[in-house]
């Protein structure tokens, strides 16, 4: 969970890329690490395989802007998306602050998402937590494809909550930091709101 | 020629089959030649009349046997064929015994290549000449008769249901995930009734059918269980699916049907028919290719019902955070 440390006025949040193998989460990251000043991250910790499969995860340190005299970081990690490394993904879910849910819009991949989604529902539900108080946004990656599903039946497959959504090509970076601010944006949101909460 | 007959011709009129049909002919041919020698006189006699009767009886059963579901004219075709195939085969017997007399008297040779004989034997091997080209034959093009539906809400209310796990998805659980031949099979008031598989959303007014190509249905089923006349049609030639198969099940990302069912919605002969195939075949499942179903649907049959948001998504739009990002290169 997020820590807040205000002798070193520090907020700390933990993001996870979620979704099935191939879908583009370690992408997403590669993406945002290359495209952010050096001085504001830490390096990308990724250990793949030769064929460019995340094997275990991949971590990167963030920093944001500061919000109200507070340092804010965030820590990105991705799991790995195949159906054996299950134990993996539990482990990097635990502690989650927001979660960034990774489509892949092709349609032989359209199960892959269900499944993964259900695969995260049930990791989440193994600590305790749920997609109704945990964030969470629907990113919809490789818009750039050609044999990809039409928006409204992603939408309609993947997004029935209606949470905020967006279509990327996360190669490129469309749609990348859209993404993550989105998610970011309402991590925080949710933890003002946990501490009010606390508070009163 | 129709352009199907004849890209059925080019897919399955072999060279092994051409051959076959010469063969065929030939040995026709000797075998007439044979019997017509023959001094032994029939020890019984039959009516041209009848014997015409028989012979088209028999043709007409062949044909009708070779393509189930032929058009009638691609039953008169046939026999027509078989006919003048059985007629050539004893024209050039009477050529060919007229040239081994060395008398050339054609008439008298051809009376003798068209007694009872010869004639049973041109018809049987008319048809082993003929049959090579069946794939030929148009047949009845049936289509599933189109009805048009108004969804009900109940109706609507199961289609997007995504069991009873999170309403945010429309997952479906293991026990959910009823194959709609089961669900059919679910007692009235089951949640996998009748009622509830003829579905649509929303109160919209759905065509009754999804037309499929051939192509894209039969590269899903395996090939052992293609029919003989699976690569005779036209690969664009629409394969009917009820849309109530398809909209229960488009929640799950794939369209599964299962063979047994997929048999009634193909043309004739273009799978093996059930009879054909063991109890294990007959249960196996084949996927539908959702790429071209789902662009065949109205987009309204997507919308969602209002969804009430989380407590967490609640934020000011306008506020963000900021990261120090670099220009891309």
């Amino acid at each position: 969970m997020a820590s807040i440390n205000y002798a070193l006025k520090e907020i700390s949040c933990k993001i996870v890329y979620y979704g099935p193998g191939m879908c583009g989460k370690t992408t997403n990251l590669q993406f945002i690490h290359q495209h952010t000043a050096p001085d504001k991250r830490g390096n990308m910790v990724s250990l793949a395989t030769p064929g460019e499969r995340t094997l275990f995860f991949d971590f990167l340190p963030l920093e944001a802007a500061q919000i109200h005299g507070f340092r804010t970081k965030f820590q990105l990690y991705t799991v790995p998306g195949q159906v054996m490394y299950n134990s993996t993904r539990k482990l990097v879910l635990r502690g989650v602050d927001g979660v960034i849910f990774v489509c892949d819009s092709q349609w032989e991949k359209l199960r892959e998402n269900l499944e993964s989604f259900r695969n995260l529902q049930d990791n989440l539900a193994s600590y305790g937590y749920s997609l109704e108080t945990t964030p969470y946004i629907v990113q919809y990656n490789k818009r750039d494809l050609t044999h990809i599903a039409p928006m409204e039946y992603l939408q309609y497959l993947m997004n029935r909550r209606q949470v905020p959504s967006m279509e990327a090509i996360a190669l490129h970076g469309g749609g990348v930091f859209e993404s993550l601010n989105a998610i970011c944006v309402r991590v925080l949101a949710n933890l003002s709101r946990k501490q009010k909460a606390g508070a009163a | 020629m129709p352009r199907q007959s004849w890209e059925a011709m080019r897919r399955d009129f072999t060279a092994i089959s051409g051959f076959s049909m010469a063969i065929s002919f030939v040995a026709a041919v000797v075998l007439c030649l044979q019997i017509t020698q023959t001094k032994a006189a029939p020890e019984w006699q039959i009516s041209g009349a009848t014997v015409w009767i028989v012979q088209l009886a028999i043709f007409g059963t062949a044909v009708y046997a070779w393509r189930p579901g032929i058009s009638l004219s691609g039953w008169i075709l046939g026999i027509l064929v078989l006919i003048f195939v059985s007629l050539s085969l004893t024209t050039t017997t009477s050529v060919a015994l007229a040239f081994i007399q060395g008398d050339g008297n054609f008439p008298t040779a051809f009376g003798r290549t068209a007694s009872l004989g010869p004639r049973v034997c041109a018809a049987f091997f008319a048809l082993m000449v003929v049959y090579p080209l069946r794939v030929l034959l148009p047949i009845r093009r049936e289509r599933p008769r189109r009805r048009r539906f108004t969804a009900t809400d109940d109706a609507a209310g199961v289609a997007v249901a995504g069991g009873e796990g999170d309403p945010a998805v429309l997952l479906v659980g293991r026990d959910d995930a009823i194959p709609v031949w089961e669900a059919r099979s679910r007692p009235a008031g089951g949640r996998g009734d009748d009622q509830s598989t003829s579905v649509s959303m929303g109160g919209l007014e759905l065509d009754g059918i999804i037309d499929l190509p051939l192509h894209a249905v039969l590269a899903q089923v395996p090939r052992e269980l293609w029919g003989g006349s699976a690569q005779g049609y036209d690969p664009s030639h629409p394969v009917p699916v009820p849309i109530e198969v398809v909209l229960p099940q488009l929640k799950e990302a794939r369209i599964v049907v299962r063979l047994l069912d997929l048999y009634d919605w193909l043309p004739p002969d273009a799978v093996r028919s059930p009879a054909e195939l063991d109890d294990g075949k007959q249960s196996e499942v084949v996927l539908l290719p959702l790429e071209l179903i789902v662009p065949q649907l109205p987009l309204e049959v997507f919308e969602l019902p209002p969804a009430t948001p989380p407590a967490w998504a609640h934020v000011d739009e306008n506020e963000s955070v900021l990261f120090a990002t670099i220009p891309a290169k």
